[in-house]
């Protein structure tokens, strides 16, 4: 994206790129601007002058990466990256580039990273920006993509089996309820059409643009506005359950003792071994996450279930013990917040889209 | 023909009877090995010892989490570097007051040899109190409480036998669907005779408690979990091995390890361990995974040690690893059964010389 040296916020920056249209996507054919939204530690940015190069462009930076083409010719891709407005613990990332450039040069280094997690839009803050959108009025869904969630949906044909509809057509916002109903999916990806806007959103913190004009780009902050709320309580729980050790006194001799503030996952539905099975494999190279389990309890009868769970992406461990109810989290040395986000995110997915993360409360604490 | 090469000191002349003697030993030893019933069996040994490890981990998790009467984990295999026959966890309140707990995934019906296991650990306690106190606790010991911890299908047998021989020694039971820790305070059929005091059954009662009170209402349908701490020293060998399955790395189709990241692996494991046993297990260890060939040496590679195995994820490697010690007990049971047949070759010549001697 061609847009001259200045010092801009990331407001001022999507204003300079309506302005400019023609100039910023000149190199492109078509005229997509894709966000990616992210959730970080407030000093995200201290490392990415390593792997990119980089240019200042006040609170946001333009950074570069090199990656092979579709005609495996060497290219070079741009990315604007900043704070979102005040919360410096959200971070979006605006391109023209194509996917595939977006897949080479930017996700994959963004993913093994320990203090950057994408921002998953809850499925019930997801159905709220969907109703947004369809205020507007005369808007017409154009393309959708639906999973089978059971807690969200009731589904009259097979209902236990797992699934997911991909539909393009302009009836898309009756096809949505249809699908609903008929096989219990819900939207995680909706495309938006309408006279001057063009919107694409997906549960995993990634909009497309598709129109460049500030309606289009309000409606888009509007959303985000509408979860970021939950994204930053999410932040702030994974970042307490941590492992620690402690050094204390013990006398005369100093000894380390471990201490562990833990996670829990609540479930809204009954954790079943199915689930849990389905669960340990549907987490491993999914979309970008990949969880391994290790030394797994999965005892036949009731459930017993528990493991050793590594992210693979930022060797990141930590250990779960579920009951039908819950599971626990317990987090060790090398676990860090990203890892616990998205595995919250798959747990989501998988297992009970109202499922509610928070810390362990020890029945035991004095 | 079993190739077998006769010891050295054996006169040539009785080479063939030695080899026909171990070959009708070795033979009928070989057909009645049942090399898969073996390696079920050590499936079993596996999940037993997992089981054991999670048990130790629910018994500690609400330690390591709130510190209950200011309670916490301190260490796993307290007196292990002495070789001395030890409980599995020990908590201390940093104060001089401590819990000793050993941990049993399964107890048969007559749990009476592990209850006088346990009364011989607690001797040993005694014994090396002065020890404890200044390598573990930097204090006096003010009390020293014992622990059987148990799953609850034989929780209550377990409680009901420690006290019905009035001992001074805590049930824990631990609930595995549910993931809770509780007390079991299950008073026996019958009261033994020798109790002192008038109400016998307050007594137990008493027996069964924690002396802090507080400390037993904490341990009422408390929630745990697993994974709060690794307990390395004393576990079995296989699990030892599990280090490598965490701590190693990957690039393309090469997985491999250092010796530090073993080090550090076991470092968290042993926790307040002095830097020389940490050394030293960590030194058996990769001796270990040489043997049954997980570990090879790596000249001019990226790391010490080749990790081998044909799968590159962590699942995968946990499978290898499973799969060689398995086949390298089969192998090592196979040994024993050489050596037996050896000697048996070796006793029948020499009767055979001392005979032709008459």
């Amino acid at each position: 994206m061609e847009i001259e040296q200045g010092s801009f916020t990331l407001e001022q920056l999507c204003q300079e790129v309506i302005d400019h249209t023609e100039s910023a996507f000149e190199q492109y054919h078509v005229k997509h601007l894709k966000f990616y939204f992210y959730i970080a530690d407030e000093d995200w940015n201290s490392n990415f002058p390593d792997r990119y190069e980089t240019q200042n462009y006040g609170e946001m930076t333009k950074v570069s990466a090199e990656y092979t083409n579709r005609f495996g010719a060497e290219d070079r891709a741009d990315f604007f990256i900043g704070p979102y407005g005040d919360e410096s613990e959200i971070i979006t990332i605006l391109t023209a580039e194509t996917q595939e450039a977006i897949d080479q040069a930017l996700l994959p280094m963004l993913g093994r990273r320990d203090d950057i997690s994408l921002m998953p839009i809850m499925l019930e803050d997801f159905q709220r920006m969907n109703e947004l959108v369809l205020e507007h009025n005369d808007v017409r869904i154009t393309e959708f993509k639906s999973e089978r969630v059971p807690d969200l949906a009731e589904a009259e044909i097979r209902p236990s089996v797992q699934r997911s509809i991909e539909y393009k057509g302009r009836d898309g916002k009756e096809a949505i309820e249809e699908l609903r109903s008929g096989y219990g999916v819900v939207p995680v990806r909706i495309q938006y059409e309408h006279q001057n806007l063009s919107l694409k959103i997906d549960s995993r913190g990634k909009f497309t643009l598709k129109k460049i004009n500030s309606k289009n780009f309000d409606l888009l902050f509007e959303l985000v506005e509408e979860v970021i709320e939950n994204v930053l309580e999410l932040k702030d729980i994974t970042q307490e359950i941590r492992f620690t050790e402690e050094e204390v006194e013990s006398g005369n001799l100093s000894i380390t003792v471990p201490k562990v503030e833990a996670g829990e996952v609540t479930f809204d539905r009954e954790f079943t071994r199915v689930l849990a099975e389905d669960f340990v494999e549907g987490t491993r190279n999914r979309d970008r996450v990949d969880f391994s389990f290790t030394d797994v309890t999965m005892q036949a009868g009731s459930l017993d279930f528990s493991a050793q769970v590594v992210d693979e992406n930022r060797n990141s461990f930590f250990n779960i013990s579920a009951t039908a109810d819950e599971m626990r989290i317990v987090p060790e040395t090398n676990c860090s917040f990203p890892s616990l986000i998205e595995f919250y995110f798959c747990v989501l997915q998988l297992v009970d889209g109202s499922a509610e993360l928070d810390l362990h409360n020890s029945q035991t604490a004095t | 023909m079993v190739n077998i090469e006769p010891p050295s000191d054996l006169p040539d002349h009785h080479t063939s009877d030695f080899r026909s003697a171990y070959q009708e030993c070795i033979i009928p030893k070989n057909r009645d090995f049942d090399r898969e019933g073996y390696k079920e069996d050590l499936e079993n040994f596996i999940d037993q010892e997992r089981e054991h490890r999670r048990l130790i981990n629910f018994c500690v998790f609400p330690f390591v989490q709130s510190a209950p009467e200011g309670y916490q984990f301190v260490r796993a295999d307290p007196l292990e570097e002495c070789g001395v026959k030890n409980f599995d966890f020990l908590l201390h309140d940093l104060e001089g007051k401590v819990i000793f707990g050993e941990a049993k995934a399964s107890l048969p019906t007559n749990v009476g040899s592990e209850i006088n296991d346990l009364l011989e650990q607690r001797e040993a306690v005694e014994e090396w109190q002065d020890y404890i106190e200044e390598n573990y606790l930097g204090r006096e010991m003010v009390f020293a409480e014992y622990v059987l911890a148990t799953y609850d299908n034989y929780a209550t047998t377990a409680s009901r036998k420690v006290l019905a021989r009035g001992e001074d020694v805590k049930v824990w039971g631990v609930n595995r669907t549910e993931k809770e820790l509780n007390i079991k305070k299950s008073l026996p059929d019958e009261t033994p005779d020798n109790l002192p005091g008038d109400d016998p059954i307050a007594e137990l009662s008493k027996l069964a408690k924690h002396s802090i009170g507080s400390l037993n209402s904490a341990l009422e349908n408390c929630e745990t979990a697993t994974g709060a701490v690794n307990v390395l020293p004393e576990s079995a060998d296989i699990d030892q091995l599990r280090v490598i399955t965490r701590a190693y790395s990957s690039r393309g189709r090469d997985t491999f390890i250092g010796r530090l990241d073993i080090r550090r692996e076991i470092k968290a494991g042993a926790r307040n361990y002095g830097s020389e046993r940490i050394d030293e297990i960590t030194d058996e260890l990769i001796e270990l995974g040489q043997e049954i060939g997980l570990l090879r040496d790596w000249e001019d590679g990226p790391s010490d040690y080749r990790v081998v195995s044909q799968y590159t994820s962590r699942k995968g490697i946990e499978k290898t690893l499973k799969k060689k010690w398995k086949e390298h007990k089969v192998k090592e049971r196979y040994s024993k059964m050489q050596e037996a047949c050896r000697e048996y070759a070796r006793k029948k010549v020499g009767e055979q010389t001392q005979l032709s001697e008459f």
